[in-house]
């Protein structure tokens, strides 16, 4: 199956799960901004949104949204620990989770900080909203490893993900010990090593090493 | 069960699928800028989020984001069709919509709700929101609901959100496709009652 991915997107929770289930993906990098494909051709004619990620499906279509992507390949592989059974409570739980974090932290509060349209007088509101939702993420995480209990699931991919982008925004996360201890855990898988080093390989493939 | 919502909110979604699935729901209003209940009591001890809506489930624990109460309530009725079964491509199809809506739709609306938006910035979200409405209006052009021919969960998301079109005055009329997808959802029997009984409760308020 081929990912569609860009350097800074979310699209790396995607293929953060797909490694840590043993699915290999061919990883396509988009050029968002400009909507096109490396061979030059429309990217719209992938994802009409224009957005990452999508996957392209062996049954053939394409499959948006990372969140729905992420659950989709969890259930490629039932026995996984990756992701609850569908129709259990803890299923509903993760997706509780995977809706928050897709609406309130990653289009709520990042979104308009990453866009440069974003005038200024916007900016500061923007960013106590990420700062409100990171106070919230620590003190949940205060007396759990990950953000359902004790394993790592397709949630935490996707909240490793968006909270990383702090670090693209200058926002510091010493002041949050339970959330810097967990972004620290997630780092340190094999999944997720291997998916930034992907990232940065194309980063640096294109100039932008520094960016990543 | 017990669904706390709010007249104007998204959590009219979740008492919309309720009523299609005739699971009865005893309705909680909340006062989201005080963070109350009627009766006086601190919502964030209920979610401490502060936001609706929230179901509380029959072993007492609550579950919140409106996208993921409309599935464990659809999946209650998993022969409903309102809600494809687990792991068919045509539920994931639902999904997609359901976190497009919540995601870009809803959180789109969120800043010309938010008082302290500036001036500026509440002129770019409103353009945003336009797009995605224009976006909505062309998927509606061959088919009467999102995915398809038959009304699923992601439509009585997607209604009630768009009815918000309303609060900030924003003429559907130039998306002819999506003006006939809201008069399609807004005369179901689901629709009217949820609405009706929003319209007793800002009365009592």
């Amino acid at each position: 199956m081929k990912l569609y991915h860009e350097v800074r997107g979310c699209s790396l929770a995607v293929d953060i799960v797909a490694r840590e289930l043993g699915i290999p993906l061919e990883l396509i990098w988009v050029d968002v901004p400009r909507k096109l494909l490396p061979d030059g051709s429309d990217y719209y004619k992938i994802n009409p949104k224009g957005q990452v990620p999508a996957l392209e499906l062996p049954e053939g279509g394409f499959l948006t949204e990372g969140a729905v992507i992420m659950q989709y390949l969890a259930d490629q592989r039932p026995g996984s620990s990756l992701c609850a059974p569908a129709g259990s409570l803890e299923r509903y739980r993760i997706m509780e989770w995977m809706s928050f974090i897709a609406s309130d932290l990653h289009k709520g509060a990042f979104m308009p900080l990453i866009k440069k349209v974003t005038p200024a007088d916007y900016r500061p509101i923007a960013r106590q909203l990420v700062l409100t939702r990171m106070q919230w993420l620590d003190e949940h995480l205060a007396d759990r490893g990950y953000l359902t209990g004790p394993t790592f699931t397709i949630a935490d991919a996707h909240c490793y993900t968006i909270a990383m982008w702090t670090a693209y925004q200058d926002i510091d996360i010493s002041p949050w010990p339970h959330l810097e201890a967990y972004l620290a855990r997630i780092g340190t898988r094999p999944s997720v090593v291997a998916a930034k080093a992907a990232e940065r390989r194309e980063a640096e493939r294109q100039g932008q090493g520094h960016r990543v | 069960m017990k669904l706390y919502l709010t007249p104007h909110a998204c959590s009219l979604a979740v008492d919309i699928v309720a009523r299609e699935l005739d699971i009865p729901l005893d309705l909680e209003w909340v006062d989201v800028r005080a963070k109350r209940l009627r009766d006086g009591s601190d919502y964030l001890a209920v979610n401490p989020k502060g936001q609706v809506p929230t179901l509380r489930l029959p072993d007492g624990q609550y579950l919140t984001e409106g996208p993921v109460i409309v599935q464990y309530l659809a999946d209650l009725r998993p022969r409903s069709g309102l809600l494809a079964p687990l792991t068919a491509l045509e539920r994931y199809r639902v999904l997609e919509w359901l976190n497009f809506i919540s995601s870009e739709l809803h959180k789109g609306f969120t800043p010309l709700f938010r008082p302290t938006t500036p001036v500026e910035y509440r002129a770019i979200a409103r353009q945003n929101l336009l797009g995605r409405l224009q976006w909505l209006n062309d998927q509606l052009a061959d088919r009467d609901y999102l995915t398809g021919h038959t009304f699923t969960v992601a439509d009585a998301y997607c209604y009630t959100i768009v009815m918000w079109t309303k609060l900030r005055d924003i003429d559907i009329a130039p998306w002819p496709h999506l003006k006939a997808y809201v008069a399609r959802v807004a005369a179901r029997p689901s629709v009217m009652a949820a609405e009706q009984a929003e319209r007793k409760a800002k009365a009592a308020a």
